[in-house]
């Protein structure tokens, strides 16, 4: 059958291969993590700008932008897998609930969770904002994606540099080096990450 | 040398290929959302989407999310493998001294 045919024709079938897997490459582009990023990404650079102007009044705000931030997630979730899904990993999602639900439990049995002062305040903000951060490192590990993990560790990090050694502009630290960095590393997803790839990649 | 593959060499069926060969290998992708991404009409991709499940080289799933009934598709391994083999026997059509 490759003997039969024209040179000419191999040459555009091959071109709309090429084609059709540049439409597909950006398609795919636009269905990565990047809006969970830019959502959260803003609602903690919101959170930064209430702690920093309101301190310890700013918790019913917060309460109320984290369950807004859910919604929105939720939704995200929703629209992108009616398109392009992947089988649901129910061991990934028990580990991240098993993960969330002992950090949301731990601060009341070891009865530390204590937001009437401004210091305990900040380190309970800190510590929630670290505990939600940890599903990026999990999801990097689980799922062997590199970038994620380093977006996870290197915010982690962040924050806790913000809490120990920089407590005292901790929300302006919290603004550029937690919620600005996870924007951009929306960006990046977004824009510049280069991951899809299997054997026919050439 | 590679054969091409009389299956695959169709170009609605070629293109299809090329389009979910580019999906990682557990992601699956909406029938609608296929159809406006290589402009093909309702009828001619699953016309299309029918000889190449025969063939062993995709997977069609149905389902409902919600009440709205969706399919989804995905490459398999054989799938793969053929468009692999069909792309570098197009190559070496075009490129002879390359392929050797």
């Amino acid at each position: 059958m490759s003997d039969e045919l024209p040179e000419v024709q191999a040459a555009q079938l091959l071109e709309s291969v090429r084609q059709s897997r540049v439409a597909m490459r950006r398609a795919i582009r636009a269905y990565r993590g990047h809006w969970y990023m830019w959502v959260w990404g803003l609602i903690w650079l919101i959170y930064a700008v209430l702690g920093y102007y309101l301190d310890i009044g700013a918790l019913p705000y917060i309460n109320a932008l984290a369950i807004a931030g859910l919604v929105a997630s939720f939704l995200i979730a929703s629209i992108q897998s009616s398109q392009i899904r992947a089988p649901i990993d129910r061991r990934f999602v028990a580990a991240v609930g098993a993960l969330l639900l002992f950090g949301y439990l731990a601060p009341g049995i070891l009865g530390v969770y204590d937001t009437t002062s401004t210091p305990t305040f900040v380190r309970v903000f800190a510590y929630f904002a670290l505990l939600w951060i940890q599903p990026y490192i999990l999801a990097g590990l689980w799922f062997r994606i590199s970038t994620l993990l380093w977006i996870g560790l290197l915010i982690s990090l962040s924050i806790l540099l913000g809490l120990l050694v920089f407590s005292a502009i901790f929300w302006v630290w919290f603004a550029i080096f937690a919620a600005i960095p996870l924007i951009l590393s929306g960006f990046y997803l977004r824009y510049f990450l280069h991951c899809n790839s299997h054997p026919s990649d050439g | 040398m590679a054969e091409l593959d009389s299956v695959i060499h169709q170009p609605a069926r070629l293109q299809i290929m090329a389009a979910l060969n580019e999906l990682p290998p557990s992601k699956e992708i909406d029938f609608t959302f296929l159809r406006t991404k290589l402009g093909l009409t309702d009828g001619n991709l699953g016309a299309h989407l029918l000889t190449l499940e025969q063939a062993g080289y995709l997977r069609v799933k149905k389902t409902f999310v919600g009440r709205r009934p969706k399919t989804f598709l995905a490459i398999t391994a054989d799938g793969r493998r053929a468009f692999d083999t069909h792309v570098a026997a197009l190559t070496a059509i075009i490129s002879p001294k390359r392929s050797k």
